[in-house]
């Protein structure tokens, strides 16, 4: 073959595969669409999915891809099948046709191994599907032949098939007589041409040489070479002889043998209406009226027998493993760009080549307001221009979203599933190389969910969920990120069990995870080797899939939260940058060395005084925390953890000193020798255990103020402390030298405007590395874990616990607590009988525990504790002994054991018996006038006489001192221990009761729909509602405003619900009417 | 320009053309296999990894040469077909009888 016509071939050749892809494309979608439609397919769809495969049969052929044309050839006859309604679209169709359409697909992306590719499996299930389909007596027809013959002619056989295909589209048959010799080579023509030119005007159903008239070696060669082409077409009967290329005596159009009766069909006249156009190229749609004569059979189809196991399972099995089949999308190193934004950059271009013109004038001129202005200009350019070519990039998200349904369909199918997906957000649009490497750990995602996470039809009619579970694949642009949530309806991850499971596989260690956070426990998925599944399948369960989602995703620079409810469901969140490689970072230092922190993980900047850091900066658990407004922060010092010794600018040698002031606390750290001294060998960055922070907060720069910068993983928050802050810049991220890969706090590096290096920091690893996920720091998440704990059984109290005498453990509920301040023994005053401090400019009353019970009086002569709430108004401190913690119990709290005045009762936590303190009867004890003053205090509208309350609360101990606060206020109580018992009593009250304070979490019947049920009674739907819980979110919230509670009420806070309750009571008119009528 | 060689082998020989196997070198080659029939051989390889053209007059040369040596219970291959002249005979019906089998990869047959 000469080299013109090779390169010609290359270039049809690449036509072909390109023209494919696009065929291939949409046959997946489609195939599914028609799947779903089942009979009601609409026709036109599947006429081109049928086309699609007569262009890739004819095509493949013409350029000698030959297995290609095969496969495409035996696709084409279950289509055709399809299209003429003699199977249906079911999911068995369905599967071996997307098998076959996979394998194409491989095998023109690479056409040259094509030829070499084993097809066997593929057409082994296109033809059992075709034979399986047959009605029975047409079964034989796949192999059996059938002879057809003609006047002056020699009789052929046919397959049958092809046969009966050829009839009903309309075509007729003929023979055609040649003699290659004759007709062909001495016409200067060759045989491949030929043959090209038949296919592309009909289809040759045989070709017949006979062997024996040849001859041997022996006898004459070249002469001639006499040949027979069975040709089905549509083409009219002369038009065949221009096809055909020889006289007409010799094409003869062939009937069927033995026909009974007359002739099996019409005469060619007649059944071939249409002239065929001979091109190659797609055929238009066949004509309506050839009757297909197995319509009527249609309905009778015998019961699909069970398909050739091998071939389906096999089938199916292929996908799975590998990863969604050949659908993967498809890796161009072309991309299509909006014409419109070609435009703008080409504008761009242009005004960028006049603001350099302009630069270099200004350079050349010296003159500084020309530079500014040219300057401003090219800054302003340069970030159009940026912004335009990062448009180029975007492709939409349906690139990856676009291969989930068929994953779902396969997986569910193959588990035995019901799985409805709902996908929104198709047009979110992302780099494309974050498109890229989104698409493994997605599929990975959704295949857990439907995995692991949604079960089967039996178990969610159990749970009383839908027989089917909903997948919702979600992705929206939400501050400067892409975020992507992949939901499931499913039996939510259970933390017990991923926690256990990292514990005997030694992932974790029982004290890592006694400091867990429910999300942290959640988040031990991602940790590699982790499985719960009992048996790996071949789907999921190796354990190997989280962990490389996680560090697919780190390398894209996502973060991933996981969210759980047993029972209910699961929510992964992918957060994304929008873009890689050039982000807005905020320049910090410490210690005189700059820091670049993404913007996207800096929430907030504070400034804290010298004055304030006592107020605001806590100790807690041996962590520094910083409280901001209503959450509590764990600190970092970056200079701290670096390693990068503090300095100062000592005024009198003006040089750089090491910072020696130090506090007690410092002389305990290891970083300092026990003289004293720090000790610098020990001041390097150490890539181990991280480093042991200081607990005191009072270390400071000489000036005094703290420069915090509040930083968000995502997941949960906490406070870096700088030294001080610089600007917001567009940094360029480059990646770190393998030397420091190994480091997590660092994420990159960039160079500043005035060329230096600095190290980007890692949100996520910065907290990582220094454990900051201790759930004694992040009071805030912990709380909002416990109410997504299994919370049916009982609540959960959070307390604050202090010693007293060295060995006694007690507590007070956190809702009663103001303020903690850390003070001297030395501090507190005895004055009158009473003690006192100093605070704030006034005096605030002290009391202790052993002011009224019979416990030890506080002694050592270290640091003391004051707890500050807030009684009756006013602020009064419980002293206790260090340290202070924070702890939840869940057990039940005992209110008889310890019960004494001040003692409310005792739980054991942490395995140890812990007093309960009741602060209100502590004061009551000490300071009775404080009560008297208030009941007697005119400040308080509804009179002496207030009324009845209505308490519905299980814990005992919460319940007798809810009561207790409220009869203390003047109010009669009726307490119940459930709803139900509370809605009997306020059947029996209905006059009296004025408003319920109710428990949400409790048996029987919840406060909720306590709340519920009342406000649809017309006897009390208006009666004030307050709950009182532990469970604070949002969505608490929001469900009690739902369910028509009036306030919502933090345990245990004393005044606010009195305020509350009186200002609810006050609010009702009629109450207030009745209560002071009735003489209550 | 059209050629070809020879190799024996036990018990058969390969036949290799270079160029076309057309009606220019059908004489001779027909002598050539005659004559190697008659001596004796039985396996007859027709290696076509060099050709990049077969016209009738050679598709007319292997069936000759196919039923000659049926008779003699022989057998006869062609081999390292290209992908367009394997599709020819594929499209003949010839590649079981006359045992073609194409080769690995793609490429110019010829220069």
């Amino acid at each position: 073959m000469s080299e013109e016509a090779l390169a010609l071939d290359d270039e049809l050749m690449q036509g072909f595969i390109s023209e494919s892809r696009e065929h291939l494309a949409t046959i997946e979608a489609d195939l599914l669409a028609i799947e779903q439609a089942g009979d009601a397919a609409d026709p036109e769809l599947v006429n081109k999915v049928f086309r699609a495969a007569h262009s890739i049969k004819g095509c493949s052929g013409f350029l000698g891809l030959n297995q290609v044309k095969e496969l495409a050839h035996k696709a084409e006859t279950v289509l055709d099948m399809l299209r003429s309604h003699k199977i249906r679209p079911n999911a068995e169709v369905t599967n071996i046709l997307l098998a076959a359409f996979d394998k194409l697909r491989e095998m023109i992306e690479s056409p040259a191994t094509s030829e070499s590719a084993d097809i066997a499996l593929q057409v082994q299930g296109l033809v059992a599907l075709a034979s399986s389909y047959l009605p029975h007596s047409a079964k034989a027809a796949l192999t059996e032949k059938v002879q057809l013959s003609a006047a002056e002619a020699t009789p052929v056989t046919v397959a049958q098939v092809d046969f009966e295909r050829a009839q009903r589209a309309g075509c007729c048959v003929y023979s055609l007589e040649y003699d290659l010799i004759h007709d062909i080579e001495r016409q200067g023509k060759n045989a491949f041409q030929l043959f090209n030119q038949l296919e592309a005007g009909g289809e040759i159903l045989d070709v017949v040489l006979d062997f024996a008239s040849l001859g041997g070696l022996d006898d004459a060669i070249g002469k001639c070479l006499p040949l027979t082409i069975v040709l089905a077409t549509l083409a009219l009967p002369d038009a065949i002889g221009r096809l055909a290329g020889i006289p007409q005596e010799r094409i003869k159009p062939l009937f069927l043998d033995g026909a009974s009766g007359g002739p099996a069909f019409p005469a060619p006249e007649a059944a071939c209406p249409r002239l065929e156009p001979p091109v190659v190229s797609l055929p238009t749609p066949e004509p309506a009226q050839p009757v297909v004569q197995a319509t009527a059979a249609e309905n009778h189809l015998p019961q699909v027998p069970a398909p050739p196991p091998s071939a389906n399972v096999a089938a199916a099995e292929s996908r799975p493993a590998g990863a969604t089949g050949a659908s993967q999308p498809v890796v161009e190193d072309t991309l299509r760009v909006n014409v419109g934004l070609l435009d703008t950059l080409m504008n761009l271009a242009g005004e960028l080549v006049l603001s350099r013109n302009q630069f270099q004038a200004a350079i050349l001129q010296n003159n500084h307001r020309m530079l500014n202005s040219a300057g401003q200009r090219l800054s302003q350019i340069t970030s159009e221009i940026q912004d335009a070519i990062m448009r180029t990039r975007l492709q939409p998200i349906e690139n990856v979203f676009g291969k989930l349904p068929r994953v779902v369909r396969d997986l569910s199918n193959s588990l035995g599933k019901e799985v409805k997906l709902d996908i929104r957000g198709k047009e979110v649009a992302l780099d494309r190389s974050l498109v890229e490497g989104l698409s493994d750990p997605l599929t990975h995602m959704v295949r857990n969910a439907i995995d692991h996470g949604i079960e089967s039809p039996a178990e969610r009619s159990k749970a009383g969920k839908d027989r089917s579970g909903t997948l919702r694949v979600e992705a929206r642009h939400e501050a400067g990120q892409v975020v992507i949530e992949i939901a499931d309806d499913g039996k939510g991850i259970d933390s017990q069990r991923v926690s256990q499971a990292a514990l005997a596989k030694g992932l974790i260690t029982a004290e890592q995870l006694k400091a867990m956070t429910l999300q942290d426990q959640l988040a031990l998925i991602l940790l590699p080797g982790l499985s719960t599944a009992e048996k790996v399948s071949d789907v999921s369960g190796r354990g190997v899939g989280m962990d490389v989602v996680k560090t697919n995703l780190d390398r894209l620079g996502g973060q991933v939260e996981i969210n759980s409810t047993a029972g209910r469901g699961s929510l992964f969140r992918i957060k994304l940058p929008l873009t890689l490689t050039i982000i807005p970072a905020l320049i910090v230092s410490a210690e005189n060395e700059r820091f670049a922190i993404p913007q996207i993980n800096v929430e907030e900047l504070l400034r804290i005084r010298a004055e304030e850091t006592k107020r605001r900066i806590e100790v807690v658990g041996g962590t520094e925390v910083l409280l901001l407004r209503d959450r509590i922060l764990p600190l970092l010092r970056l200079d701290d953890f670096l390693g990068v010794l503090p300095t100062y600018g000592d005024r009198q040698t003006e040089r750089e000193e090491l910072d020696r002031r130090m506090q007690l606390a410092d002389r305990r750290s290891p970083r300092y020798s026990t003289d004293g001294e720090p000790k610098l060998e020990n001041v390097t960055p150490r890539p181990g255990p991280p480093v042991a922070r200081r607990s005191d907060g009072r270390r400071s720069s000489v000036s005094g103020t703290l420069e915090i910068a509040v930083i968000t993983t995502g997941r949960f928050q906490y406070g870096l402390v700088v030294q001080a802050f610089h600007n917001t810049e567009e940094i360029v991220v480059k990646p770190l030298g393998h030397h420091l890969k190994e480091s997590r706090e660092y994420a990159g590096a960039t160079i500043l405007g005035d060329g230096a290096v600095a190290l980007i920091l890692d949100a996520a690893g910065l907290a990582g590395k220094a454990e900051l996920s201790n759930p004694a720091a992040t009071q805030r998440a912990k709380d909002q874990e416990e109410k997504s704990e299994d919370s049916e059984s009982q609540d959960n109290h959070s307390l604050l616990l202090f010693r007293n005498g060295p060995q006694e453990h007690c507590a007070i509920p956190l809702g009663a607590v103001r303020r903690i301040e850390r003070i001297k023994p030395d501090q507190v005053e005895m004055a009158g009988g009473r003690r006192t401090m100093k605070y704030r400019e006034q005096s605030l009353p002290l009391v202790t525990l052993a002011d009224t019970a019979h416990v030890d009086a506080i002694s050592g002569a270290r640091d003391l504790a004051v707890i500050v709430s807030n009684i009756y108004g006013r602020e009064v401190g419980l002293l206790g002994a260090m340290p202070v913690d924070v702890a939840d119990a869940t057990s039940d709290i005992d209110n008889t054991t310890h019960r004494q005045s001040g003692i409310a009762g005792s739980s054991i936590i942490g395995g140890r018996t812990t007093l309960i303190a009741d602060l209100a009867e502590l004061v009551d004890a000490v300071y009775p006038e404080w009560s008297s003053a208030q009941t007697g205090d005119g400040a308080h509208p509804a009179a002496a006489g207030k009324g009845t309350i209505l308490l519905a609360e299980d814990s005992d101990f919460f319940r007798s001192q809810l009561k207790r606060f409220l009869e203390g206020d003047g109010y009669s109580v009726l307490d119940a221990a459930d709803g139900e018992l509370a809605w009997g009593l306020l059947q029996q009250n209905l006059e009296k009761v004025q408003l319920l304070v109710t428990d949400v979490e409790m048996p029987n019947l919840t406060g909720l729909d306590l709340t519920r049920r009342i406000r649809s009674d017309s006897r009390v739907a208006k009666l004030p509602i307050i709950a009182v819980t532990s469970l604070a979110s949002d969505e608490d919230l929001a469900e009690g405003k739902s369910a028509g509670v009036d306030d919502y009420q933090i345990k245990l806070d004393r005044d606010t619900l009195i305020s509350h309750v009186h200002n609810l009571l006050a609010a009702q008119p009629q109450n207030n009417a009745a209560a002071l009528t009735a003489g209550y | 320009m059209s050629s070809y060689r020879m190799e024996r082998s036990d018990g058969g020989c390969r036949v290799s053309i270079d160029g076309g196997l057309t009606a220019v070198v059908v004489p001779e080659l027909q002598q050539v296999l005659k004559q190697e029939v008659e001596g004796g051989t039985q396996r007859v390889t027709v290696d076509l990894a060099a050709t990049y053209i077969v016209d009738s007059s050679g598709i007319g040369l292997l069936i000759a040469a196919s039923n000659t040596l049926s008779h003699k219970s022989g057998q006869l291959a062609v081999v390292n077909v290209s992908p367009e002249i394997f599709r020819l005979f594929q499209s003949m019906r010839l590649v079981p009888r006359l045992n073609v089998s194409g080769r690995a990869t793609t490429g110019p047959a010829h220069e």
